[in-house]
């Protein structure tokens, strides 16, 4: 994410963490909503044995939501670092 | 009491925070549902876990950012601290009351299904001793269920899904992984299903494949049960109340990732569970079982109004031949079409369906009662303190009283089995999503949201919601006729609509007009919709009437001082 590049100067610590997480709810948005919408196209292609559309709903999705949550929170403890007390 | 757990709170791991918050996602009610979805429904069925999971994550993105700052123990008084004044205090207290109160139904429902079950009650009677083992229960430990107790209740009901998954895994496919090796099982469903309706042991135009997409749900109504439950549980009153007391923003959000962590573990053994409950179903069907020679726990739960053959209630042998007789297509032997299984029964019944031994069943039943009474405590809780009563530490009475009404209205709800275990629980996230969500996430993240805004948007969602949850199932003959023009239904279906009902206006009084009555509305319950929406997926409707509510008020009536919470 671009916040990235200026991480706690500690200027606005408030404005910093607080930024609304555009990038993360629309891979929210991605893996919740639109992957299993999609499922019979995504049927056609088979992993470790389940059609890729089921495997997304029952599991893959909740993988994805999991990996970004962590990539979220490592991001706020890096640009939020001034804020914890 | 209450403030127990925030003098503990701030002691613990995250990860054991995680665990508590993976309880209260889950709970009971999921517990017992989520693979029943998954049996009857199939694909369709995934949406529910998927729901919770995603709900998870929305409640780390969207509200823990703000929990330092909530010094608010409850949703009532964190309304009241981020709009001031009572009417958005008020009413998020109603919104708390209607959802905690529908949660607590689905509890009940779940602890007197299992309790039933191991003491060979009634539904009834054992939910009155659930009820009382609940208000014993918070009675003597008051209103706190300390994190570690809840941190180990998921321990058990991780358990609960495993223990049965891990043992069919390994003795059927040999590998003790249930959300790897379960595949293998999909594909034998697939073969068997197609040996069933070349057999004749199913029948076409009420069978479906498991693994088939939008079979029961259409894609839209599948999003609306997704986005149902995410958004209430990131709004959810005991989620914010319990699981975050206490903490840091930094601890709030690796908490929420250790409950994703932990609860995706749980969520993604419940698909398995089921599949292997349907594959032992399909192989029961495909030996051609004599009717005569029926396996014992489909009377066991038959008894329990949960199983039915050939249209009738399985209490015993003579019952089933009997009602089996009677049908047009008489048969001997058990079809698919004649065997329906509640979702309620599947998770608990699915070491017997398995044939899996004894101490399996009473390790998974032990785990979900155990399940049952701790995750009730939650929206006891939520519901006691949306009362006002948890700052009136000096008398004991008055919380004691409102917990005790809220558990005996609720015992006499669940009594009636209003319907599944799982819709009950999914209503009560409907219901804090509608009411709750858009005024408290656009309030927390734009400094602009007003007072009235919020008062307006919490009204209208409520109302939205409630509406359309309580006349398309309890009064969809009247909701099918006044919305007709917006029902998706297509002109075959209005035909037996008003065949149906002239059949019941000239159906003499007693049993027949009843009869008549029944079919009338289980055909109005199936088109009784705006737009082609279920029940289920009611946010769809009440989500953008709060959202757009809460931005047009707030920008044609602006709050008059700036709001602490907003960045």
């Amino acid at each position: 994410m671009a916040s990235n590049a200026h991480r706690s100067d500690g200027a606005q610590p408030r404005g910093r963490s607080r930024r609304f997480p555009f990038l993360a709810l629309l891979a929210w948005v991605f893996f919740v909503l639109v992957v299993p919408w999609a499922v019979q196209s995504l049927n056609i292609v088979d992993v470790i044995g389940f059609p890729l559309g089921f495997f997304m709903a029952a599991q893959g999705s909740l993988i994805a939501l999991l990996l970004v949550a962590v990539l979220s929170a490592r991001l706020r403890d890096r640009i939020g670092a001034a804020e914890d007390r | 009491m209450v403030h127990e757990e925030t003098r503990t709170g701030p002691t613990q791991a995250p990860a054991v925070r995680g665990l508590a918050l993976a309880a209260d996602t889950v709970s009971a009610p999921f517990l017992l549902g989520l693979s029943g979805a998954v049996f009857a429904w199939g694909y369709d069925g995934l949406a529910f876990g998927l729901g919770l999971g995603a709900g998870i994550l929305l409640l780390q993105l969207l509200v823990a950012p703000f929990v330092p700052q909530m010094g608010a123990a409850s949703v009532p008084e964190l309304f009241a601290v981020r709009y001031g004044g009572t009417a958005p205090r008020t009413l998020a207290a109603v919104a708390v009351v209607l959802s905690m109160g529908t949660l607590l139904v689905a509890q009940l429902m779940a602890a007197g299904l299992v309790t039933a079950r191991l003491l060979g009650l009634e539904i009834g009677a054992a939910i009155a001793i659930a009820g009382a083992a609940l208000l014993l229960n918070f009675v003597l430990r008051g209103m706190a269920a300390a994190t570690w107790v809840r941190a180990i209740v998921f321990l058990l009901m991780l358990l609960a899904l495993l223990a049965p998954t891990v043992q069919l895994s390994a003795e059927w496919y040999g590998l003790p992984l249930p959300q790897i090796a379960y595949g293998s099982a999909l594909s034998q469903i697939q073969g068997l299903e197609e040996t069933l309706l070349e057999q004749d042991l199913a029948d076409p135009a009420v069978m479906k494949p498991m693994l088939t997409p939008f079979v029961s749900l259409d894609p839209l109504n599948f999003l609306g049960i997704v986005l149902g439950l995410s958004l209430g549980l990131a709004a959810l009153p005991n989620m914010l109340s319990r699981s975050f007391m206490g903490a840091s923003a930094r601890a709030a959000r690796w908490s929420a990732v250790w409950a994703l962590l932990f609860a995706l573990v749980l969520l993604s053994a419940a698909p398995a569970l089921a599949a292997y409950a349907k594959l032992s179903v399909l192989k029961l069907v495909a030996a051609h079982t004599d009717l005569a020679h029926l396996p014992a726990w489909l009377f066991a739960y038959g008894r329990l109004g949960l199983v039915r053959i050939c249209g009738a209630a399985a209490t015993d042998a003579a019952s089933v031949a009997k009602a089996c007789a009677a049908l047009p297509d008489a048969s001997a032997i058990l079809r698919l079409q004649d065997l329906t299984l509640s979702p309620d029964m599947i998770t608990l019944a699915a070491p017997q369906i398995t044939g899996l031994g004894p101490a399996t069943f009473g390790l998974v039943a032990a785990a979900v009662l155990a399940a049952a009474l701790v995750t009730a405590h939650g929206p006891l809780m939520a519901l006691v303190g949306a009362f006002g009563c948890d700052q009136s530490d000096r008398s004991r009475l008055a919380p004691l009283a409102v917990g005790a009404g809220a558990l005996i209205v609720a015992g006499l709800l669940a009594a009636t089995h209003p319907a599944s275990i799982l819709d009950v629980a999914t209503w009560a996230f409907t219901i804090a999503a509608a009411g709750l969500f858009p005024a408290l996430v656009v309030g927390l993240w734009w400094r602009r949201a007003s007072a009235p805004a919020a008062v307006i948007a919490m009204i209208l969602g409520l109302g939205v919601a409630l509406h359309y949850l309580v006349a398309t199932r309890y009064l969809s003959v009247g909701f099918f006729e006044t919305w007709q023009s917006l029902s998706s239904a297509g002109p075959t279906a209005r035909e037996i609509f008003g065949e149906l009902k002239d059949a019941w206006l000239a159906a003499a009084r007693g049993p027949a007009r009843d009869a008549a009555w029944t079919a009338l509305d289980a055909h109005a319950q199936d088109i009784a919709n705006w737009w082609g929406i279920g029940n289920l997926a009611t946010i769809l409707i009440a989500l953008p009437v709060g959202l757009a509510a809460m931005i047009l008020v707030s920008l044609a009536w602006p709050h008059k001082r700036a709001p602490e919470t907003a960045s």
